[in-house]
C-alpha cells in the first residue's frame, strides 16, 4: 500500500510538473491605442500652428548623448559634470538623457530608494556591453574596439565628431498636455532628407530634470562633482534623467529604405506620473539605424 | 575551534530535533579548501591593458565542510575585493553565497540551502560552478533523492539560482527519474547488456512584466535519455525539447527548444574508438529570461570539439557553443603501439587522431515577427550552410627512454570569429598549428619540461609562436617562463611579446605561485562556455590550500 501510495504521488507531481508549462499562441500583446482621431487631427492643427511659425526651419544635425549613471555610483557625478559641460558648450544640438541602470542604480537600500531605472535602461546597458558606471554612449556610434560604449573621457571628442556630421534627417516635435488627466500627447514628423538602405527606427522617451534626491559623492580626484560635499548627498540635483521610453527598448519601425523627402508621422499618448514635475519633464525622440544601431537624428522638446 | 564551534551550529541548526549533538560529533569531520587570486595591475598601453583604479584586485574563496555520519554541512565564503578583470563587476563584495546542510535517512537524502545538481548529461538542467569563467548558478532551496527500490533512483529540485550575492527572480523546479533496468532484479543483473533509461523535466516560473510582449510565465522542458553498454561498446543518446521561452538571448524567439546528443565509443586493449552527433535549436535557458553572458544559466550544452589544453589551440580560437542553433560531429581513434613492436619501440607509442566540425543548422525564415514570432523553421537533420568550427588534430605520445618522453602534435583549425565570439566582420580564419612538448627527467626530483608551439595563418591578426620552459623541483618548486609572440600580425607595431615568468612552491595540499607578465585580450572558455578577457599586465598571486 505503501508503495501505490509513494507511486501515485510521484504521478501527482509529474503531472503538475508538466503542467507548469505556458504555450503562447499569440506573442504580441493587443496594439497600443493608438490617440483618437480628434487627438492627431488636434496635434496635426498644433504642429501646422507651429510650423507657420518657425517658418523654414534649416536642418541641423543633433547629437544625443547617454549617461549611464546611478545614484550609488560615487564617480558619477563627474561624469554628470562632463555632460552639463558638454551641454553649455553645444547648447540645443546635444540631447543628453541620464540612463540610470544595472548595479548602482538599485534602489533598495537606504537612502536609495528613489527609482531612477527603466527597463529599457536595464535592457540597453546589457545589450550595448556595458560593464560599469559611469560610461556613456553618443549617438550609440560604435569605437574602434566595436562598442558603442564611451568612457567619460572620451565624450567631447565624440560629440564634437558627430556634431561635423551632415543631418540625414529633419526631426520635428509637437506636444499636448492635459493638465487635469496628465494626459500627453505628441507627434514625431520626422523627413528623410536623402535616400537610405535599411530599417530606421523610431524611439520616444521622457525625461525629468532637477530631481533632488541622493547621490553618493566622491572627491574631485575620485571622479566625484566638487561642487558637493563627499559622501552621501542628499539634496543632489539629478539632470535629465530617463522617466519612461514609450515604444519599447527597440522602439517602432519609422521607414524602411527612405528616399529623400520621405516623411513620416508617428503618435503617442502617455500619462504623466504624478511624481513627475511637468514642467521639468521633456520629450526625446530619436532615430536609429537597426542594422547599426547608429542614431541618426534626435530632437527634443520641453513640456514647460 | 572556532572553525567548529561555528560549523557544529550550522549543523545544529538544520537537524533533526532526535539527533543529540553528542551523537552528531562523535564521527565528525571538518574539511575545507581555500584559494587566493590576487593581481595588481599596470596600465600597458601597448596591448590595450587598461589603467586599474584600485590598482591591486583579488578573488578569494574558502570552503568549509562539516560531516557527520549522514549529515553534512557546509558554507563558502567569497570576497572579491574587487573582482579581477574581466569577471563581472556585480560580483563586487563578500558574503556566504553557499550554505548547506544535508542529510540521509531511509533511502532519502535531503539538502537545504544551496547545491549543484544535473539531470543527464546538463541538456535541460546543470546547475554548477566553474570559477576560472566567473559562472555559478547554485540552486538555492530544496533538493530531494529518494532510491525507492535497487536501481531506481530519483530527484526533485526546487529553488532558485545564484546570481552574484543575490538571487535571480525566476523560480526553478525539476525532477528526474533514472532506472538501471540491470539493477531492478537478480533476474536482469547476469545480462550482458546494462541498460539505463532516464527521464527528467524542469519548468521555471518568472512573471511577466514586459510590455511588448505575452510572455509564457511557466516554460517548461524535458529530457528523455539511454544509455546501453555491452562488452567493449558503450552507447549514449539523449533528447530534450523545451517548449516556448523567448529570452534576451534568442531576440523573443517563441519557436520551442530541441536538442539531442548522441555518443558511441568502443574500446578494447589499446585501441579507442568514440563518436558523436549533436543538434542544438534554440536551447538557451536561463531562469531569468533577461539574463545574458553565463548568468543564470540554467542548462548545459556538452561540447563535441576537442578540449585542448595547449596554450595556443586552447587560448587563440577557443569554440564556443552556440545554444541557438548548431550540428556538430566528432571522431577520434586513438591506438596504442604494444612495447617492443616496430612502432611500439621499448616503451609503447601512442596515437590519437581526432576531427570534430560544428555548423550552423538549416533555417528557413518565417516571416512572423509580428504574429507567431516562431521566427524560422528547421528540417531537424540538415545542416545549415556556414560552418562555424572544425579541427583536425593528431596527436603522437612517445617516451624515448626513461629521462625523455614527448608528445608531438599536428592541428588545422577552420573558425568562425564574427559567431563563435560574436564580432562583426573578422571573417573566418583557416590555422595550421604544431606543438612539441618535450620532457627530461634529470633524476627523481629534477624536471624540465619544453614547449614550442606555433600556430600559423595569414587570417585575423596572423601567425603566432609560444615558448614554455618549465624546470620543477619536485616535490616543493617549480619555475616557468612563457612567451607567446604574435611574429605575424599585419601591423608590425601589434608584433608584440606576451611573456609571464611564474614561480611556485607546493608543500603537502597548498600551493603558492606568482606570475607577472602581460596576459592578451581574448575569450576563455571551459567545456564550451566562455567569458571575455581583457588584456591585463602585472603580478598575480595565487595561493590555494586542502585539509
Amino acid at each position: 500500500m505503501k508503495s501505490i501510495a509513494f507511486y501515485i504521488g510521484i504521478l501527482g507531481l509529474g503531472t503538475a510538473l508538466f503542467s507548469a508549462c505556458d504555450v503562447i499562441e499569440n506573442p504580441l500583446p493587443a496594439p497600443i491605442t493608438k490617440p483618437a482621431l480628434s487627438t492627431t487631427l488636434a496635434l496635426d492643427s498644433a504642429e501646422a500652428a507651429q510650423d507657420s511659425i518657425n517658418g523654414p526651419v534649416t536642418p541641423t544635425k543633433k547629437v544625443l548623448l547617454e549617461d549611464y549613471t546611478g545614484h550609488t555610483c560615487g564617480n558619477c557625478p563627474g561624469a554628470a559634470v562632463m555632460a552639463k559641460n558638454q551641454k553649455a558648450l553645444h547648447g540645443d544640438r546635444l540631447v543628453v538623457m541620464a540612463v540610470h541602470a544595472n548595479y548602482f542604480a538599485r534602489f533598495d537600500k537606504a537612502p536609495y530608494t528613489t527609482n531612477f531605472t527603466t527597463p529599457e535602461g536595464e535592457e540597453w546597458f546589457e545589450s550595448f556591453g556595458f560593464i560599469s558606471n559611469p560610461n556613456g554612449m553618443v549617438n550609440r556610434v560604435k569605437n574602434g574596439a566595436n562598442s558603442a560604449v564611451l568612457g567619460v573621457a572620451a565624450w567631447s571628442a565624440a560629440i564634437a565628431a558627430e556634431m561635423l556630421k551632415t543631418p540625414q534627417i529633419s526631426m520635428n516635435l509637437t506636444t499636448l498636455y492635459q493638465p487635469e488627466s496628465r494626459k500627453l500627447d505628441i507627434k514625431v514628423r520626422s523627413k528623410y532628407l536623402t535616400n537610405k538602405s535599411g530599417k530606421y527606427s523610431l524611439i520616444v522617451a521622457i525625461t525629468e530634470d532637477s530631481i533632488v534626491s541622493y547621490q553618493k559623492n566622491y572627491g574631485a580626484t575620485a571622479g566625484g562633482d566638487p561642487a558637493y560635499p563627499v559622501g552621501d548627498v542628499a539634496k543632489y540635483v539629478h539632470a535629465h534623467a530617463m522617466r519612461k521610453v514609450l515604444n519599447g527598448d527597440l522602439g517602432s519601425l519609422n521607414k524602411e529604405n527612405p528616399k529623400a523627402d520621405d516623411i513620416t508621422h508617428a503618435y503617442f499618448t502617455t500619462t504623466l506620473d504624478p511624481a513627475w514635475r511637468k514642467e521639468k519633464c521633456s520629450v526625446v525622440a530619436f532615430i536609429y539605424e537597426e542594422a547599426t544601431d547608429e542614431i541618426v537624428q534626435v530632437e527634443e522638446v520641453h513640456l514647460h | 575551534m572556532k572553525r567548529i564551534a561555528f560549523l557544529g551550529l550550522l549543523a545544529g541548526a538544520f537537524l533533526l530535533p532526535r539527533f543529540s549533538q553528542a551523537q552528531l560529533l562523535q564521527d565528525a569531520q571538518i574539511h575545507g579548501d581555500f584559494q587566493l587570486d590576487a593581481q595588481y595591475y599596470k596600465e600597458d598601453k601597448a596591448i590595450g591593458a587598461p589603467e586599474v583604479k584600485e590598482r591591486l584586485l583579488s578573488n578569494g574563496f574558502a570552503n568549509f565542510i562539516f560531516t557527520a555520519g549522514n549529515f553534512s554541512a557546509g558554507a563558502r565564503y567569497e570576497n572579491y575585493l574587487n573582482p579581477l578583470q574581466g569577471f563581472d563587476r556585480r560580483y563586487e563584495g563578500s558574503g556566504i553565497p553557499y550554505r548547506y546542510a544535508s542529510f540521509q535517512k531511509d533511502n532519502f537524502e535531503i539538502t537545504a540551502g544551496n547545491y549543484y545538481e544535473q539531470f543527464g548529461s546538463g541538456l535541460i538542467f546543470r546547475a554548477y560552478e566553474e570559477r576560472g569563467l566567473g559562472l555559478d548558478n547554485a540552486m538555492d532551496g530544496i533538493r530531494v533523492k529518494y532510491m525507492p527500490v535497487r536501481g531506481v533512483r530519483l530527484k526533485g529540485v526546487i529553488g532558485k539560482q545564484r546570481a552574484f550575492f543575490e538571487l535571480g527572480e525566476g523560480i526553478v523546479r525539476g525532477a528526474d527519474a533514472e532506472i538501471s533496468i540491470n539493477e531492478l532484479s537478480d533476474k536482469f543483473s547476469t545480462l550482458n547488456t546494462n541498460i539505463t533509461l532516464g527521464g527528467s523535466f524542469v519548468s521555471k516560473y518568472q512573471a511577466d512584466d514586459n510590455p511588448d510582449f505575452n510572455l509564457p510565465e511557466n516554460v517548461g522542458a524535458g529530457a528523455a535519455r539511454i544509455n546501453i553498454s555491452k562488452g567493449n561498446v558503450n552507447l549514449y543518446g539523449e533528447y530534450a525539447y523545451k517548449a516556448n521561452d523567448p529570452s534576451a538571448v534568442n531576440n523573443f524567439n517563441y519557436r520551442p527548444g530541441q536538442a539531442l546528443l548522441l555518443t558511441a565509443s568502443y574500446s578494447q586493449m589499446g585501441l579507442g574508438i568514440s563518436a558523436g552527433a549533436k543538434r542544438v535549436d534554440n536551447m538557451d535557458f536561463r531562469s531569468d529570461r533577461n539574463a545574458t553572458g553565463t548568468v543564470l544559466q540554467m542548462n548545459f550544452l556538452p561540447p563535441l570539439t576537442k578540449q585542448h589544453t595547449y596554450n595556443l589551440p586552447a587560448s587563440i580560437y577557443p569554440y564556443a557553443t552556440q545554444p541557438l542553433g548548431e550540428m556538430s560531429y566528432q571522431a577520434e581513434v586513438s591506438y596504442n603501439f604494444k612495447r617492443d613492436s616496430p612502432l611500439g619501440g621499448k616503451y609503447g607509442t601512442n596515437i590519437a587522431v581526432n576531427f570534430s566540425t560544428v555548423k550552423s543548422i538549416e533555417k528557413d525564415s518565417l516571416n512572423d515577427e509580428t504574429t507567431k514570432r516562431r521566427i524560422y523553421d528547421s528540417d531537424f537533420f540538415k545542416f545549415g550552410d556556414e560552418r562555424y568550427f572544425s579541427d583536425f588534430n593528431v596527436e603522437l605520445q612517445k617516451k624515448f627512454n626513461s629521462k625523455l618522453k614527448a608528445t608531438l602534435t599536428y592541428l588545422n583549425f577552420y573558425y568562425n570569429i564574427d559567431v563563435v565570439q560574436g564580432l562583426v566582420g573578422k571573417g573566418n580564419v583557416r590555422a595550421n598549428m604544431a606543438v612539441a612538448d618535450v620532457t627530461y627527467k634529470f633524476n627523481s626530483t629534477h624536471s624540465v619540461r619544453t614547449e614550442l608551439q606555433t600556430l600559423l595563418t595569414k587570417d585575423d591578426h596572423g601567425s603566432w609562436g609560444m615558448a614554455l620552459v618549465e624546470y620543477t623541483v619536485a616535490p616543493n618548486w617549480f619555475v616557468a617562463v612563457l612567451d607567446q609572440y604574435n611574429y605575424g600580425n599585419k601591423e608590425t607595431d601589434q608584433r608584440i611579446h606576451y611573456m609571464t615568468g611564474t614561480v611556485g612552491y607546493n608543500r603537502n595540499t597548498s600551493r603558492i605561485s606568482a606570475t607577472y607578465g602581460r596576459q592578451r585580450a581574448g575569450i576563455v572558455c571551459v567545456g564550451g562556455v566562455c567569458r571575455n578577457v581583457p588584456a591585463s599586465n602585472g603580478l598575480l598571486v595565487s595561493i590555494t590550500s586542502s585539509f
